[in-house]
């Protein structure tokens, strides 16, 4: 192994209530979600770059050349740009939220 | 010929602008609200790449030729008292939907690593190790050892979780 990280927490990440029967995902299980559903085996971490106090962010560049970025936003919901190359978007960021967003590779001066 | 080859480069330039610029982000949240209850990965309406204006304070740049480490997977773990807890307590239709919310990268969130104990974890039901023998025998060339404990509950699942999952892989430590 040696490189590479798992997302590996030791907590119940569905509920099953023993009375109603009903199947709840925690916050544990989208968590995870927002990881194991856009970063693919084989990804790299890229770099991304920022000053956020409150924003924790990771960007991956999958195999097939897509990208793949999730930001952590505790506390007070917060608008955010990210920028690649000439290029930014901007999004609103809920209070105590994840988020993912994927890109395609076309954006210019990208090989 | 030049007067007609500049006009086609600037419309060129201009398509190729339009292009790129159109490159659309797919994005999905997860929050909650006031009552705590968690809305999971819903889907954004999707946004454009605009230019970069390189002036927010707020803005987190992405840089695609900085490159670190590569990722394996991200997942779980079965062990011993999750392992029981799925297999014993819940009926064959919970646990179909619980493997299929945990694995199947369709229908579920496409878990694709385990991370299994050998022997016994803190999470387990009682403690063991697969070569436990009487105090009076040693057995350090392990003749006895024996993966056993965990046929009932942790290798059928994780078993499960292979054929639900093709990019599955496991691991396993003590």
């Amino acid at each position: 192994m040696g490189a590479g990280t798992m997302w590996n927490w030791r907590i119940a990440r569905l509920t099953v209530d023993s009375q109603t029967k009903q199947i709840t995902p925690n916050g544990q299980y989208w968590a995870l979600a927002h990881y194991s559903r856009s970063v693919r085996r084989g990804a790299r971490r890229i770099q991304s770059q920022g000053t956020l106090p409150s924003i924790s962010h990771v960007a991956f560049r999958n195999p097939e050349g897509d990208y793949a970025m999730v930001l952590t936003k505790t506390g007070a919901a917060q608008t955010v740009s990210i920028a690649m190359l000439d290029w930014e978007i901007q999004i609103d960021l809920p209070a105590d939220s994840i988020a993912t967003l994927t890109w395609s590779n076309e954006i210019r001066g990208e090989k | 010929m030049r007067r007609i080859l500049l006009p086609i480069l600037c419309a060129l330039g201009i398509f190729v602008m339009h292009e790129t610029s159109a490159a659309q982000v797919q994005a999905w949240i997860t929050s909650s609200d006031e009552a705590g209850v968690i809305t999971g990965q819903e889907q954004q309406p999707k946004l454009a790449f605009g230019p970069n204006a390189k002036d927010s304070v707020t803005t987190i740049e992405v840089n695609g030729n900085k490159i670190y480490q590569r990722m394996e997977g991200g997942g779980a773990a079965f062990t011993d008292a999750a392992a029981w807890l799925i297999t014993e307590k819940l009926s064959a239709a919970q646990r179909e939907k619980v493997m299929q919310r945990m694995f199947d990268p369709v229908v579920g969130i496409g878990l694709s690593f385990l991370r299994n104990p050998i022997g016994s974890s803190d999470l387990t039901r009682e403690w063991y190790t697969d070569d436990d023998n009487p105090a009076d025998r040693s057995d350090a060339s392990l003749p006895h050892f024996s993966i056993e404990h965990d046929l009932a509950h942790v290798v059928p699942l994780t078993k499960l979780a292979r054929q639900l999952n093709p990019s599955f892989r496991l691991m396993i430590n003590a």
